[in-house]
């Protein structure tokens, strides 16, 4: 018994420190990369080439004070930062890194995923309304309904999805692909989904609920030192956990480009990781080239483009299917 | 009464509680090492400079109401939905009716509330 | 082992039921809620089910009290006045919730019977739940839209009243805000829209 729990906490941490080392790297690859998009160097300065900057950043937010608003609800405002940062750890139990590589494989691992990203919202909220603040009031009012609406089509995209591979298990997806993936014949999905990871992880160009211009930094204004750095790191995990979320969807996992001789030597967890920093690019990309939507246009597209999009597809899918006898099993 | 459910579910409670453990420990150790010196100033609601006139938690817009009842409408629905897909298979031509039936009922109520307005945000 | 978790999910579910009730601030008695389905949803985690703890998440959680915490913040609560007189609403609030409890108790001992061999035997071992063949998610899909095909079409009907009835409740229609007329602006043209004013 207490074997297994050691053996659980062991390979738990194996996922949980190399996931924070490539949270803190991501900030790194983001500032850079926009940095050479702006025609400009980036952090440099740190270590070679900048390399130990994240690591000098965390340890400058350790060090700061952490600052309770006094008209502040203090219990809330403590917590809030807390449930986003657990919340963004939870959801890479089920996550496939290889053949096998998964911690617990369950039955409904996408379904588990799904409401994991459902609950993030409260994070937020309870950010927002604990500050007691103008701005953050409103930055997490934007975010929730923002985040809500694009819930809706994210859901239609994985029962699709689910359709064509037969199971919700995340590996029988990903090996539901062997054959060819879902980008391809799903490739109207795929988009809307990564779209609606960037409205989900409140990225650009749909960031509203942080616009500086406005709204200051949105629903962590007033939080400061190390609240501040676990919003931050649940908000890129997320990010991550989204790119990771549309490569087992849509690129097939840890399967390879073709199965043929030099490439399927790869092992399947290098494959993993480099579809997953194809869309931690984009990500980057999306911010860097775009500008920022309006928010009644934001809501139009969730609803009115995508849901029934997204639906229809959804019928359209299943009636292939059926018609020419595709079906899974 | 070790089944393979509980083999599979049992690390999703040991990391719900690693990770609550490892927030509690970053903050608190920020919080214990670092120099706190708390004074008026820094503790007043941000409001570019003012104080604060009233408490900031004020009504908002009946708007943000509507989207919530429509996503638990369309979210219900995809529960619904979860359970048909994997079976399908199994059940005859009348589930994939029956899924039609029920699409049909929702996306009138969808395209009502498109064609009153219940989706412009002003 | 699991036995205790079950116990331990049901302490922290009643207890955080009890503080829905008791505490002052409508927010902290929303999110105490959220606490009691999350309980809840451990302890059907326990009874090895995993479709309807995750229905329970994203339903109950992720969407219905979603929709309590934004009409709570709605309703503009700024002093919280505490009433003392609780007990005045004991009357109705027993009748109604000793009937509720009668029902629970009387649709339990009719519907579901335990067979008398497995009281008695000791160590009874259900090969069925350890084989796990069909998944809860399909045995629950083989059968709701097969055999129980009606409640389904009329679980779409109220969703669609619940949807029309929630639109037309609140839709109040603004006149004094200014909409963008796209077609109105691309339609603007120097001639219409430059004029000389006399005096």
């Amino acid at each position: 018994m207490l074997y297994h729990l050691g053996f659980i906490i062991v390979s738990l941490l194996i996922i949980v420190i190399p996931l924070l080392i490539s949270v803190a790297y991501f900030t790194l690859v983001e500032r850079k990369f926009m940095g050479s998009m702006q025609r400009r160097r980036g952090p440099n300065v740190v270590g070679f080439m900048g390399l130990l900057q994240p690591l000098a950043d965390g340890l400058k937010l350790f060090a700061k004070e952490t600052i309770l608003p006094s008209n502040a609800n203090i219990v809330l405002f403590v917590l809030a930062p807390i449930i986003t940062f657990v919340l963004s750890l939870m959801g890479w139990i089920v996550i496939p890194f290889g053949e096998g590589a998964v911690v617990s494989d369950i039955n409904v691992g996408i379904l588990y995923l799904f409401a994991i990203s459902s609950l993030s919202v409260y994070g937020i909220i309870t950010a927002g309304w604990s500050s007691n603040s103008k701005y953050p009031f409103l930055g997490a009012l934007r975010s929730a309904a923002q985040m809500v609406s694009y819930e809706v089509s994210i859901g239609f995209i994985i029962v699709t999805v689910v359709i064509c591979a037969g199971s919700f298990n995340l590996s029988t997806i990903v090996l539901a692909q062997s054959k060819i993936w879902f980008i391809i014949p799903l490739f109207p999905m795929f988009i809307m989904f990564f779209i609606s990871a960037l409205a989900e992880t409140n990225r650009h160009p749909f960031d509203l609920p942080e616009a500086e211009a406005e709204l200051v930094s949105g629903y962590n204004v007033e939080y400061s030192a190390m609240g501040f750095a676990l919003f931050f790191l649940g908000e890129y995990a997320n990010m991550l956990i989204m790119s990771g979320m549309t490569t087992i969807l849509f690129l097939g996992g840890w399967l390879p480009l073709f199965d043929i001789m030099p490439l399927n030597l790869i092992p399947g967890p290098v494959w993993f990781s480099i579809k997953l920093s194809i869309f931690v690019i984009a990500f980057i990309w999306a911010r860097a080239a775009l500008p920022r939507y309006r928010y009644d246009q934001l809501m139009s597209l969730g609803w009115k483009a995508f849901l029934p999009l997204s639906l229809g597809w959804l019928l359209f899918t299943v009636a292939c299917l059926i018609s020419f006898n595709w079906l899974p099993e | 009464m070790q089944t393979l459910f509980y083999e599979e579910y049992s690390p999703i409670l040991v990391m719900s509680i690693l990770a609550v453990l490892l927030s509690v420990i970053i903050l608190g150790a920020s919080f214990l090492l670092s120099i706190q010196k708390p004074d008026t100033e820094k503790l007043s609601a941000y409001e570019c400079g003012f104080d604060p006139y009233e408490d900031a938690r004020n009504a908002f817009d009946v708007r943000f109401y509507i989207v919530a009842i429509l996503f638990i409408i369309f979210d219900l629905e995809a529960m619904f939905l979860f359970p048909w897909v994997v079976s399908i298979t199994h059940i005859s031509s009348m589930g994939l009716w029956v899924m039609v039936d029920f699409l049909i009922e929702l996306s009138i109520g969808f395209v009502y509330a498109w064609k009153i307005g219940a989706l412009e945000w002003e | 082992m699991p036995n205790y978790l079950f116990y331990i999910f049901a302490g922290i579910s009643i207890i955080a039921a009890l503080m829905v009730i008791t505490v002052v601030n409508p927010v902290h008695s929303v999110l105490f809620l959220v606490l009691v389905f999350l309980s809840s949803a451990g302890m059907l985690f326990v009874l090895q089910l995993e479709f309807i703890p995750l229905t329970f998440i994203i339903v109950y959680v992720g969407a219905i009290a979603i929709l309590f915490l934004f009409v709570v913040m709605m309703l503009d609560i700024k002093v919280t006045s505490k009433s003392n007189d609780f007990f005045k609403y004991i009357p109705v609030g027993g009748l109604v919730g000793s009937l509720f409890i009668f029902e629970i108790f009387n649709t339990l001992s009719k519907s579901f019977v335990i067979p008398k061999s497995t009281m008695l035997v000791d160590n009874f071992v259900s090969w069925v739940s350890t084989v796990d063949k069909v998944t809860n998610l399909e045995a629950l899909g083989q059968l709701l839209y097969t055999y129980y095909f009606i409640y389904f079409l009329i679980a779409g009907i109220i969703l669609l009243v619940a949807m029309v009835g929630a639109i037309v409740l609140t839709l109040q229609f603004n006149k004094t805000v200014k909409n963008q007329l796209i077609f109105r602006q691309l339609s603007r043209s120097a001639d219409s829209a430059v004029f000389l004013a006399r005096n």
